[in-house]
């Protein structure tokens, strides 16, 4: 028996001809707070609500703390599962006061016990003094806030969140995100959040599960997504990134820095190579150019909140004219025309077989 | 905690509702299923005697109430809305009101004061010195009577789904054809009315489906339609096969209808291009232009419902010290129960099926709700019919069987007792509360079950603790509109009640057909005094909430929730 919390195994699951998950599995490790991660209709909330209970499974099995609750043709419902979920929408109880809403799912307490643990929630997410007004009388951000607390009182097994964070404005959004953050990890609870946004899910999960079309395309830490991506799709899902496609000649591809090394492709793959904004360096051109470097002129260039965009040409390369993005810290805004020097940091630079379906 | 273990059934929410469906389903398709049984030449007797009959009566019913429900219901729709005149916000509410009264009611107290012996044709003798005979005067009852009294409680219904046809539509349209040139007269009917047609197409249906279904009024007047026929085919001529061959007709007749208004909606789709809602400007009539348009208001309104109201009143205070007696409260107080029953059984099996239909979404079950809100179509005498068949058979197998294994006959234990005429209410009725309360789960959103059921709480607790706090003020609307539809129902009722059981819509209908017309209008008084509530509730809905004008949410749902449950009559 392992030590996963929540485990999904071989899940698949379709709403009638329409195939939403292909064999799934993930795993959750106790206290760990994890992401599902992907474009809408990738299928993460299916997961999340075969998860819950509140779907019932079609194939595969799924097991809370080593106990099947799922399997075909074995269904735990919901209220039996001790599971903690937030809503996009919250789903607060309009016709309950705040208390009443956190005290919902603790039946099993006596009344003073309900009124204690609700009252630890709700000091925990720093909604105490609203106890007795109702749903309406609420922000958004406040009314997150209760929809947490509400899942917490019980002390669920398993908390899951669906893009808990959607409704919010962006200012509020980063603000409520980091309390979310620091209120789960001080439970201890486990922690399933779907999201579909990769910052989001960068700055909340311990581990990221990068999901397409219904399948896992990776399960890994954030750093090693971005850093290491297991193919393109994870590659480009993180940033918008520069994308050549070629052919691997003596496990090398050309680029205009120069051939890249794809040690474990065999000669004639046709590949794509991805290079991240940021790898590319960009200096002035004066004189010669530098060893490994390319000759690009600036097309446009713009100062976002924390760098400069720069657009590059780089004319003839293997008779085709390419644009790529450069991202610079700080500020440096070329005129548009000038002529510079680009060099291509490796570390940042992915190359994957060309898929039929990339894109 | 050890988790327990759970295994995949069928829910007993999906159960009953498939069981309901088919309960409420099973008269109708039992008064169908006589299309095809043979009745050793009845049919062919009654095909080749009345069938024609009724067959014309019925149609001319039709085409007469159709006809003046629609002049009526649009006019008064139209000048409301779009004119403005001295007291127009009174008859925006006002024009509802004969609906309070039942159309046997309104013939009852119609045929009392304007017959032979009634006070306008003895006042006209002592005027004039006329005897029997020597004057002509129009018979109430006939059936162009017929189509008079039903035209006046029928039309609400047309003027309450045009006015809001005519509310919806933008401004902008109507503004638009007013610099093109149109006067009111064409902006009437050339823009407004084309506009308004689907809504004017399912009042219309509504209207003719009532004036199908009516049998208090055709059975007093002697007018020869179907329900007439049905009940004269079964009580008088004892036949209940071939009164259950008439129910089918008509039950196929009435598809053909409803199928016509769906026909009709589906051609000519309209599209509202701007959804830009204003009060609507409106155009100011004066002086004689103003007095018309009062009148033509106010007629409907006076003979619809203030003279049957006076009249049944005085009335009432004359005969009510002698008909007031133990006797009347035993009725009033059966009525109450049977509408009070009816009303929580209708409330909580439609909770349940609307309820059973969240937990479990998928086409069989859809059907199956859709099924059990089919009966509100059909004539209360044919589901009448539809029931009792199924019951005394149900009652013979009983019976035979504890002869055989006791030798006790246990007697009538379904047909002729409660249990078939609220039965019968449930087929009927069913439609209405399954549509508000439908509605009214709409505040209630699936993530709420959701957050509920993560909770602990299993599909019975989520039921009690969110849903009913929640739909509460809808369950009660449902409730009522129920209680009042099964307080104002005649001819179930009197087809199916136990022996000696008799409520107030029975007692009037008894009391009538003793021409005891002064009599009849303290428990007629009785049922028009409920039947005014729903109208009520209705009216307040239409006077707070209005584009352009200010209207809590709660009052635009339970004017949505009202509207729709009459609209899904269709």
């Amino acid at each position: 028996m392992s030590d996963d919390i929540l485990k999904l195994e071989g899940v698949s699951h379709a709403f009638g001809n329409t195939h939403v998950l292909d064999n799934v599995t993930i795993d959750a490790k106790p206290g760990e707070l994890l992401c599902l991660l992907g474009p809408s209709g990738c299928g993460k909330t299916t997961a999340l609500r075969l998860a819950a209970g509140i779907e019932e499974l079609q194939q595969g099995r799924i097991t809370l703390s080593g106990q099947t609750v799922a399997a075909p043709g074995l269904h735990v419902p919901p209220e039996r599962r001790s599971v903690g979920m937030v809503f996009q929408d919250y789903a607060l109880f309009p016709h309950l006061s705040i208390l009443r809403n956190v005290q919902f799912g603790l039946s099993d307490l006596d009344a003073a016990a309900k009124r204690q643990r609700a009252g630890e929630v709700l000091e925990q997410v720093g909604m105490s003094a609203y106890g007795e007004s109702y749903p309406h009388m609420l922000s958004g951000g406040q009314q997150q806030r209760v929809a947490l607390a509400r899942a917490l009182a019980p002390k669920p097994r398993v908390l899951l969140l669906d893009e808990p964070f959607s409704g919010l404005d962006s200012n509020l959004r980063a603000h409520i995100r980091d309390e979310t953050l620091h209120v789960v990890k001080d439970s201890g609870t486990t922690t399933l959040i779907v999201t579909h946004d990769p910052e989001e899910a960068m700055y909340m999960a311990d581990r990221i599960v990068v999901m397409n079309e219904g399948r896992v395309e990776q399960i890994d830490i954030p750093d090693k997504l971005y850093t290491a991506p297991a193919n393109a799709f994870v590659a480009t899902f993180f940033s918008s990134i520069n994308r050549l496609e070629g052919v691997v000649r003596a496990k090398m591809v050309a680029t205009p820095f120069g051939l890249i090394s794809a040690p474990d492709l065999g000669d004639g793959t046709p590949v794509e190579v991805l290079m991240r904004p940021e790898a590319l360096r960009v200096t002035p051109l004066d004189g010669a150019l530098p060893e490994g470097a390319a000759s690009a002129h600036v097309l446009d260039a713009r100062m976002l909140r924390r760098a400069s965009f720069i657009h590059l040409c780089f004319g003839g390369f293997e008779g085709q004219h390419l644009h790529f993005h450069s991202r610079v810290p700080g500020r440096y805004m070329p005129k548009i025309g000038d002529h510079v020097a680009v060099t291509l940091e490796r570390a940042q630079t992915f190359v994957f077989p060309l898929r039929q379906k990339s894109r | 905690m050890p988790i327990p273990k759970g295994h995949r059934r069928l829910s007993g929410w999906t159960a009953f509702t498939f069981v309901m469906a088919a309960l409420i389903a099973l008269p109708i398709l039992v008064v169908l299923s006589y299309v095809f049984v043979p009745s050793h030449g009845i049919w062919q007797h009654l095909a080749s005697t009345v069938l024609p009959g009724y067959i014309t009566t019925s149609l001319w019913l039709m085409i007469g109430v159709g006809i003046g429900a629609t002049v009526i219901g649009v006019g008064t729709a139209w000048l409301v809305t779009l004119c403005e005149f001295p007291g127009r916000r009174l008859f925006e509410w006002a024009l509802l009101l004969p609906m309070a009264i039942p159309a046997y009611v309104i013939a009852y107290t119609y045929t009392g004061l304007l017959d032979f012996a009634g006070p306008l044709q003895s006042l006209l003798r002592e005027l004039t010195g006329w005897k029997h005979g020597d004057y002509w005067y129009p018979d109430v009852r006939s059936l162009p009577g017929a189509i008079v009294m039903l035209t006046l409680v029928l039309y609400p219904y047309v003027y309450l789904l045009a006015r809001a046809a005519f509310l919806e539509q933008s401004v902008c349209v109507l503004e638009v054809s007013r610099t093109l040139g149109c006067g009111p007269w064409r902006c009437f009917s050339a823009v407004a009315v084309p506009l308004a047609r689907p809504a004017i197409a399912a009042g219309v249906t509504l209207v003719l489906m009532e004036t199908l279904n009516d049998f208090g009024t055709v059975q007093y007047f002697g007018v020869n339609s179907f329900t007439a026929g049905i009940y004269r085919t079964w009580m008088g001529m004892g036949e209940p096969a071939a009164a259950a061959q008439l129910a089918a007709v008509l039950t196929l007749f009435i598809g053909l209808l409803v199928l016509l208004e769906r026909l009709t909606r589906g051609r000519g789709k309209v599209h509202h291009t701007t959804s830009k809602y204003r009060q609507l400007p409106r155009y100011r009539l004066n002086g004689h232009h103003a007095a018309l348009a009062v009148l033509a208001n106010g007629l409907p309104v006076l003979i619809g419902f203030v003279i049957p109201a006076v009249v049944l009143s005085m009335w009432a205070w004359q005969t009510g010290p002698r008909i007031i007696d133990a006797r009347f409260y035993a009725e009033a107080r059966n009525s109450f129960v049977l509408a009070s029953l009816a009303a929580v059984f209708a409330v909580a099996i439609a909770m349940i099926m609307a309820y059973g239909l969240r937990l479990r979404r998928s086409r069989a079950t859809t059907y199956a709700t859709r099924i059990a809100a089919m009966g509100y179509g059909v004539p209360g005498a044919v589901i009448a019919v539809g029931v009792l068949i199924p019951l005394s058979q149900f009652d013979t197998w009983i019976n035979d069987f504890t002869v055989a294994q006791w030798d006790v006959r246990v007697g009538l234990v379904l047909s002729g007792t409660v249990v078939a005429v609220l039965f019968a209410y449930m087929v009927r009725f069913l439609a209405v509360s399954f549509n508000a309360i439908e509605a009214s789960l709409g505040k209630v959103t699936i993530h709420m079950d959701d957050a509920a059921r993560t909770l602990g709480h299993r599909p019975l607790a989520t039921l009690l603790q969110v849903h009913l706090p929640i739909t509460k003020g809808s369950l009660l609307t449902a409730a009522i509109l129920v209680f009042v539809d099964v307080m104002k129902e005649l001819p179930a009722t009197l087809l199916l009640r136990p022996f000696n059981f008799d409520t107030l819509a029975i007692r009037a209908y008894q009391l009538a057909s003793d021409e005891r017309l002064a009599d009849a209008a303290a428990p007629s008084l009785a049922i028009v005094a409920v039947g005014i509530v729903p109208v009520i509730m209705l009216s307040i809905a239409i006077a707070k909430s209005r584009p352009g004008s200010e209207a809590t949410e709660q009052e635009r749902i339970a004017e949505s929730v009202m509207d729709k449950s009459v609209m899904e009559r269709a």
